[in-house]
């Protein structure tokens, strides 16, 4: 019966909660993983000896975008893809902060400002955002 | 108690992802550098960033070292490969071919920065 109810999806499963977990951080894992793939292997210890010259921006840019991108998605997935009271700020938060980060590098923090940088970071943070499903921001007035 | 689960794990996001952009940001700079090799056996090294750079080391084949140049903003380096040499003093000769060259070299503002040139 249980079985029957799990097929009608009326019933969570542990597969089925797995499944549905994998689906959802799939996305911004694959961006972690590729942005880091790019960064360690591309930029750095095989540029020299590879000789494969991907464009500057994909080297340069394409990292702080991908993890941007899974920054936002990971934190709107973690807050079950609702925008909510609770969660609006940390969302929210999580892409101003990432920008602020690249714009801080003008002046007190360490490392270099790129405006291309800061494109792509806004451009895939704001693909993020793309897995919200639901905005709940109203309140109950009883 | 599952709202504050989701707080704790948000905030350990965001730790996570200031010490990611903390490591990487203290990476190297890559340089704006042309390489070429002259028909006299020299390297000319053109330093096309805006600002200077100080305390080159140049590594040749990763064995044959140069070190202690300066190359101003928009300046070329002319260096003689002749005077890259290895750890036991022996010199790069002519009949070796140059495989690849590393640029490692300080910038202002305390950053360092980083170039591989390879040939095949």
């Amino acid at each position: 019966m249980v079985k029957l109810l799990a097929k009608l999806a009326i019933v969570p499963t542990i597969e089925g909660l797995l499944y549905r977990t994998l689906k959802l951080i799939f996305f911004p894992a694959v961006a972690l993983l590729l942005g880091t793939l790019i960064y360690l292997v591309f930029r750095y210890e095989a540029l020299g000896a590879s000789g494969i010259a991907l464009p500057h921006w994909v080297l340069y840019s394409l990292p702080d975008g991908l993890w941007m991108y899974a920054f936002v998605a990971g934190m709107v997935v973690l807050w079950n893809r609702k925008v909510t009271f609770a969660s609006v700020g940390w969302i929210v938060g999580a892409y101003l902060l990432g920008l602020l980060y690249e714009m801080a590098q003008q002046s007190f923090v360490p490392g270099t400002y790129d405006g291309t940088d800061m494109l792509v970071m806004a451009l895939m943070g704001a693909m993020g955002f793309l897995h919200i499903k639901q905005i709940e921001l109203t309140t109950n007035h009883t | 108690m599952k709202s504050f689960v989701k707080h704790l794990g948000a905030s350990i996001a965001v730790v996570l992802f200031l010490m990611m952009a903390w490591a990487t940001s203290v990476a190297p700079t890559q340089l704006n550098i042309t390489i070429e090799i002259t028909d006299a056996n020299q390297f000319s090294i053109a330093n096309s960033d805006e600002f200077d750079y100080s305390n080159v080391n140049l590594t040749l084949n990763n064995d044959y070292l140069a070190s202690g140049l300066e190359i101003a903003a928009g300046d070329t380096l002319m260096i003689d490969i002749s005077e890259f040499s290895d750890a036991d003093g022996n010199r790069f000769t002519t009949d070796k071919k140059p495989l690849s060259l590393n640029i490692t070299c300080d910038l202002p503002n305390d950053e360092f920065g980083d170039y591989t040139q390879t040939w095949q």
